[in-house]
């Protein structure tokens, strides 16, 4: 196997996917996309949430919202399966749910205002299922808050110029804006204008560190987190997305140059290690299980493991929360929504699986690429503790391999002898795409908890104005979720797991977000299946195409489940039983009520 | 000009004039109390003070809107 067979499998059948799957038979045949149709951005333009967005812009924001750390973290610990494994979960995930579920959730939201996947389950699924839906997400995003707080915090620290990135960017993005909608200036020669400025900006950032301790990053990132939520969209959000998508695209065709660059170079990885994976590997919780027990199966347990990269909840709450407010054009969903997803999968496999897969074993690589162990011991890697990724951590895996093998591809042009440096500078980027990543879910994040948190009291409307109105203000709305997530991230606590250790409060219920994240997936997937069925009345096989892969999440997902409540939680210290088992056994009980509405509802729509 | 505005754009001023001192007072490493209090103070305040000095919905925005929708988009 080579590189380049890689690439052009992975995007053969992405464009195969984008065409017949997604434009033929999901935009034609099953939601009729139709341009004249208004979209809530301009039946309901409010100046601040609802504002429609150029679909490229659109594209950017909901690409950038939607790539967290995920599709990073999550294939690279999926390796511990082989690379093959996590690259075949990837691509089916991504073509026939990720992708599916995403552009589903943009449009079910535009035909129903703008409100979010929680909100639309009450047409398919009642009044009760809406609001336990939309406390169950309340809490995820809280959750998610907390953990890109501490993640984006660490990052920080470890990587000051990515802070300076960070920093410096914001009045870039701000300055962007004001030129295409305050100065008139066209949009193509703001944006070149900006971009420079950009290549700059990054190129001095290299050398410019920012240096705070993790404890005012995360108040810094809190403040960011509830001003940034709660300003209008075409404000910062738009242009910010718009040039960080430029640089997260960067990234990606860097990624891509690498095949064509060095397409022959053997891959060092195994294709398949083995379907159960050595430990207890399944979302961030390792070692647990009595020693002999290797419980880390790759069916069930893989969505847990990749999330993002193949399928994730969160995605759905992105598309009926920010991106359907910014619609401007009911066509326009396919390439934000389902194209949105295939791009994320091409982060995950040709960005991170990828590169692993050449540089997997080190002391193999550098006989492969023509280079001395001495050059891969110079840039820093110790080949004697560390022989092959495996033996390192998620974000480490990914920064290594991406960094290598860009050095090399790039060491063709520069010279061997700038080997060790052209890896230092590629790692370096590859640790500024990750907190670019981040820090855009963060505020998105921020967003749609206030979205939940204002469709969540919409009962109180009708008992008293005034009481609605305070509760419901868009500064209050988000400063109620950031400060939850800031008092989760802040504090460290003694981690009973390894004695000795300390870890931030939200590490003790953030394992079990791997499987409330994916649930999540399983029932907005299932609602908006209900949604086609019902609502659209679309019959015969091409329902089944949305109803089963639904159905085989839905089962997947809740075996996983069961798989944590069984083999985990009971080897669990109290502490972590007390919060994340309880977290486990709370998602299955709401499982188990979910799909029998679900299945009584999809009784009563078959008899319609 | 309301006073809004004129508040906007004098934030808008400080927060550059102490962002470019943070980084370019320190040489480039922005660490101890007063670079980093600047930088940070800049940063939060590059956020507010253009929203406040020109914080009104975008003419292009509102005249899309208008053309849509037919009706007037009242300015916020």
């Amino acid at each position: 196997m080579y590189p380049i067979v890689v690439l052009f499998v992975v995007l053969l059948i992405y464009a195969l996917a984008y065409i017949f799957y997604g434009a033929k038979l999901l935009e034609k045949r099953v939601v009729k996309a139709d341009a004249s149709r208004p979209t809530p951005a301009i039946s309901k333009f409010d100046g601040v949430d609802y504002v429609p967005a150029n679909k490229y812009v659109l594209y950017g924001h909901h690409f950038a919202s939607i790539a967290g750390a995920g599709p990073i973290t999550g294939p690279a610990l999926a390796l511990n399966w082989g690379w093959g494994l996590p690259l075949i979960w990837v691509l089916f995930g991504n073509v026939f749910i990720g992708a599916v579920h995403d552009y589903l959730a943009i449009m079910s939201s535009v035909r129903h205002g703008g409100v979010s996947v929680m909100t639309i389950s009450e047409s398919t699924m009642g009044r009760k299922a809406r609001y336990v839906f939309l406390a169950y997400s309340w809490f995820a995003l809280v959750l998610v808050l907390a953990a890109f707080l501490s993640v984006c915090s660490s990052t920080f620290v470890s990587t000051p110029s990515a802070a300076t990135v960070a920093v410096f960017f914001m009045p870039l993005a701000l300055l962007f804006g004001i030129m295409v909608y305050r100065t008139g200036i066209n949009v193509k020669v703001a944006t070149l204008i900006a971009l420079a400025l950009e290549v700059v900006m990054l190129i001095m950032s290299y050398n410019t560190k920012l240096i705070l301790p993790y404890e005012s990053w995360v108040v810094v990132l809190t403040i960011y987190g509830f001003l940034a939520a709660s300003l209008p969209v075409w404000y910062l959000l738009q242009p910010r997305d718009y040039l960080n998508a430029y640089l997260l695209w960067g990234f990606v065709v860097l990624a891509l140059l690498v095949p064509l660059a060095i397409p022959l170079i053997g891959l060092t990885g195994p294709l398949i290690i083995s379907f159960v994976a050595k430990g207890t590997t399944i979302g961030a919780i390792s070692g647990t299980a009595p020693a002999n027990w290797d419980i880390a199966w790759f069916w069930p347990t893989v969505p847990l493991t990749i999330a993002c990269g193949a399928l994730s909840g969160f995605h759905s709450l992105v598309g009926s929360g920010t991106t359907s407010k910014q619609l401007a054009n009911e066509l326009d969903a396919l390439l934000v929504g389902y194209g949105g997803m295939l791009t994320e999968g091409a982060v995950s496999s040709l960005a991170v699986i990828l590169p692993a897969a050449i540089v997997w074993d080190f002391s193999a690589f550098a006989a492969n690429a023509g280079l001395t162990t001495d050059m891969i011991v110079k840039a820093g890697i110790n080949i004697t503790a560390t022989p092959n990724i495996l033996k390192l951590g998620g974000i480490p895996r990914f920064t290594t391999s991406y960094g290598l093998v860009q050095a090399l591809m790039w060491s063709k042009i520069a010279g061997l002898e700038n080997f060790t440096v052209l890896y230092k500078g590629f790692s370096t980027f590859a640790a500024w795409a990750l907190s670019a990543f981040v820090l855009t879910t963060l505020d998105t994040a921020n967003r749609l908890a206030r979205f939940a948190w204002v469709e969540m009291f919409d009962w109180v409307k009708s008992r008293s104005i005034s009481l609605h109105k305070v509760i419901t203000n868009r500064w209050f709305a988000s400063l109620v979720p950031i400060l939850l997530g800031a008092v989760m991230a802040f504090p460290q606590i003694p981690d009973p797991l390894n004695p000795g250790k300390n870890i931030y409060a939200y590490q003790v219920v953030w394992p079990a977000f791997a499987g409330t994240n994916q649930l999540l997936a399983a029932i907005a997937l299932l609602t908006e299946a209900l949604w086609v069925y019902a609502v659209l009345k679309v019959r015969g096989w091409i329902s089944y195409l949305i109803m089963i892969p639904a159905t085989f999440l839905w089962l997947t997902v809740t075996a996983a489940l069961f798989v944590w409540l069984i083999y985990i939680v009971p080897y669990l210290p109290v502490l972590y039983i007390a919060t994340t088992g309880l977290i486990v056994g709370i998602s299955l009980a709401l499982d188990i009520i979910l799909i029998s509405l679900f299945v009584s509802s999809l009784r009563h729509a078959s008899k319609i | 000009m309301q006073f809004k505005k004129i508040a906007g754009m004098i934030i808008t001023a400080i927060s550059v004039a102490i962002l470019l001192y943070a980084f370019i007072a320190t040489g480039g490493v922005v660490s101890g109390i007063y670079a980093t209090s600047a930088a940070i103070a800049g940063f939060i305040l590059v956020l507010l003070g253009p929203w406040l000095w020109l914080g009104d919905v975008p003419v292009a925005i509102r005249k899309f809107i208008e053309a849509k929708t037919g009706a007037k988009v009242e300015s916020k």
